[in-house]
């Protein structure tokens, strides 16, 4: 083991600490918060002014006072602001006189999540007004709590999250961002150290999978790394849910063995591609150009659900995506439930990668020579 | 000079990693990177119900459940510990609980509390559900206020302001349209990387470019890429992306101009790192792992309000970075 070079070293320790290490210092405040919005007061009224604060202690949102519409627009084309409220002229007399004034908002639909938070926190803000009001009026008309409240929303619906309680973005992110680079980090790290040219020929493009190698070569050379990038696996995540202090329900073992699974199954692709394609950097572009878009189809951000049938198929080609899906199943849910089987079978599918690369490998030095 | 430029663009064109690079692999990750989001948006997702009270009005809730857009009601389940281990297993995305007494509760006029469980590690599922839970339950309780004392409200008392909400540039809040114009420049910005360093690198390790002749075939290397990636900036920003109906009204003479400062600066960035570099497969590697901390720094996905402001000012010289914001400025 100690005859790694410190290239493998570097993919092993150096490199998971910087992506990774970034990343959840990136997303450390794992909510968002003091979003920009613009709000044009038009009415300048006592009313009109209750509301804006009561829109700015709302944690999601910082407040922009703008003169006109036309400013507000110009900063939110320009991506000062993320969306505007317009106060209209009779706001506070509308109010008063009890006849429904309309506030307008924009918001830039380009950034969905942020839409959503600001959205959410508007209809926030508007429905404490509104329930209040309700209740007050038919409180009025009755003169009876209980209907005053029945009538303000006689069905209520009540929200439960089973994991991720909070709505916490950064606990919804990072697990699934983890599983991706950790899964690229693992094949590359592989195909890397496969292809490994040797020291005293610098000209020369050959590494080592281009030399006579039989099965047993590739598989002991891979199995070299294979505790190693399985523990690099296993110490992020520890890091990451100690770090942020988010609950595992998962069974430690079970986890270790899904973990030990799709190491194996990356190194299986890894060792595919190498066996056929032996130019390093090649061989890198291709693992890498299957491994890379792998965030975007694990499901975690846009379901598999909404999917199309071919963005499916290659999702299937991808360890990564079943991987995430045994452990955020493992991490949420816990040892009380099966595992999914899907994913199961489909990263023992890997395993066979290397036995039918390595027949199209025999087979095609047999035609050459 | 111009014969010059032909000779880079010739190197460019030759190395067969980097013509797969720069021109194989962008037009297949333009294909490949929007397909997940081809459908926009999450509809009839599936859920669970169960229905504890069994009346007729508990039977009409769940049809306007079941009719909106957003869910789809697969399966009446009889008990809470069945539907929670299909929400486990992943049959079904959530599920809904109706107490018992829902019926009684409302002929009595009280308050009656639906319960809706969801898995929040899938966010935006979640979200969705939620929303078409809302909008029935709205729309339940205005057709029952309308059957009940309160239609003697004046009417500003029931709805205190109304709100419009509009969403520009992205009327539907579909996610190809959030991820796509952005994840596109990032695209350019990794492949193009890759590319230059490899070259810059091949240069580099050959004699004829040693001393003097620098500055000046730095500037016809640049004009070269320019040849080679400009028509595919222009293939994706007014091929494909109007292709997926993402609307660019940025004309292509503003566009040429923004991709050729853009590509200087990622021409610029390439030197340094191919003169550290000690084999071109790390330019494939850097470009790799940069990727993922890259396209949540960018803004679009999450707002740099949100990230700490040290990161920000880290990442800001990073053309992917700059880049983004100015180009959905033009957009």
């Amino acid at each position: 083991m100690t005859h790694f070079r410190p290239t493998i070293w570097c993919f092993l320790i150096v490199i998971p600490s910087i992506v990774l290490g970034s990343l959840g210092f990136m997303l450390n405040k794992q909510y968002l918060t003091e979003l920009p919005l613009a709000v044009v007061d038009l009415d300048h009224s006592y009313l009109s002014r209750k509301w804006m604060r009561a829109l700015n202690d709302s944690p999601s949102i910082d407040v922009v006072a703008v003169m006109s519409a036309t400013e507000a627009q110009k900063k939110l084309h320009n991506g000062d602001v993320y969306g505007f409220v317009l106060i209209p002229k009779d706001f506070g007399a509308n109010l008063v006189k009890g006849s429904q004034p309309t506030l307008k908002t924009v918001l830039d639909g380009r950034k969905v999540l942020v839409t959503k938070v600001l959205g959410k926190a508007i209809a926030t803000v508007n429905g404490q007004y509104k329930a209040i009001s309700t209740a007050a009026g038919v409180k009025a008309l009755v003169g009876e709590e209980r209907a005053a409240q029945f009538s303000a929303a006689p069905i209520r619906a009540q929200l439960t999250a089973v994991s991720n309680q909070t709505g916490n973005y950064g606990q919804f992110l990072l697990p699934a961002m983890f599983a991706a680079v950790w899964q690229l980090l693992l094949i590359v790290t592989t195909v890397v150290y496969l292809t490994e040219r040797p020291r005293d020929s610098l000209g020369s493009d050959n590494g080592w999978s281009s030399g006579d190698r039989s099965f047993k070569d590739f598989i002991d050379r891979s199995f070299e790394l294979t505790p190693w990038l399985a523990l690099q696996g296993g110490v992020a995540f520890i890091v990451l849910y100690a770090v942020f202090g988010w609950p595992f329900w998962g069974n430690i073992l079970v986890t270790a063995g899904v973990i030990f699974l799709a190491t194996l199954a990356g190194q299986s692709l890894a060792m595919a591609v190498c066996m056929l394609i032996t130019d390093p950097t090649r061989a890198v572009s291709i693992v890498g150009a299957i491994a890379a878009p792998s965030f975007a189809f694990l499901g975690a951000t846009f379901p598999t659900i909404a999917m199309p049938q071919m963005a499916l198929i290659w999702r299937s080609f991808l360890p990564a995506a079943h991987f995430t899906e045994l452990f955020i199943a493992q991490a949420n849910y816990g040892s009380s439930v099966t595992l999914p089987t899907t994913p199961i079978w489909s990263l023992m599918v890997f395993l066979l990668l290397p036995i039918i690369a390595y027949r199209i490998r025999r087979r095609s030095i047999a035609n050459a020579a | 000079m111009l014969r010059d430029i032909l000779w880079e663009l010739k190197q460019i064109i030759q190395n067969e990693n980097v013509r797969m690079t720069l021109i194989i692999a962008t037009l297949m990750y333009a294909i490949l990177y929007p397909l997940p989001y081809q459908n926009q948006l999450p509809r009839d997702l599936p859920i669970a119900i169960i229905d504890q009270d069994h009346s007729s009005s508990s039977r009409q809730l769940i049809r306007m459940i079941d009719a909106t857009p957003q869910v789809a009601i697969i399966n009446s389940s009889p008990s809470e510990i069945d539907a929670k281990r299909q929400l486990q297993k992943g049959e079904v995305n959530g599920y809904i609980v109706i107490p018992k007494g829902f019926n009684t509760d409302m002929l009595r006029q009280k308050s009656c509390t639906l319960s809706y469980v969801g898995d929040g590690a899938y966010y935006l599922v979640y979200g969705q559900i939620a929303k078409g839970l809302m909008a029935a339950t709205n729309g339940f309780n205005d057709e029952l206020k309308h059957k009940l004392l309160v239609t003697a409200l004046p009417d500003g008392q029931i709805d205190f302001v109304n709100t419009s909400i509009d969403n520009a540039y992205n009327t539907q809040l579909g996610y190809r349209n959030y991820v796509i114009p952005g994840v596109f420049l990032l695209l350019l910005h990794q492949l193009t990387l890759v590319g230059m360093i490899s070259i810059n690198w091949q240069a580099r390790n050959r004699e004829h470019y040693d001393g003097r002749f620098t500055i000046a075939s730095h500037i016809s290397r640049y004009f070269a890429f320019l040849l080679v990636m400009v028509p595919i900036a222009l293939i994706y920003y007014k091929g494909f992306l109007p292709l997926y109906a993402i609307d660019v009204r940025t004309s292509f003479g503003v566009l040429i101009a923004f991709f050729m400062v853009f590509y200087a600066a990622v021409y610029l960035m390439s030197i340094p790192i191919s003169r550290w570099i000690t084999h071109t497969q790390w330019a494939v590697v850097i470009s790799l792992f940069t990727s993922i901390p890259l396209v949540f720094s960018a803004g679009f996905i999450w707002p740099k309000e949100s990230l700490p402001e040290i990161w920000n000012l880290l990442v800001s010289w990073v053309p992917a970075i700059w880049g983004t914001d100015w180009l959905f400025q033009l957009m």
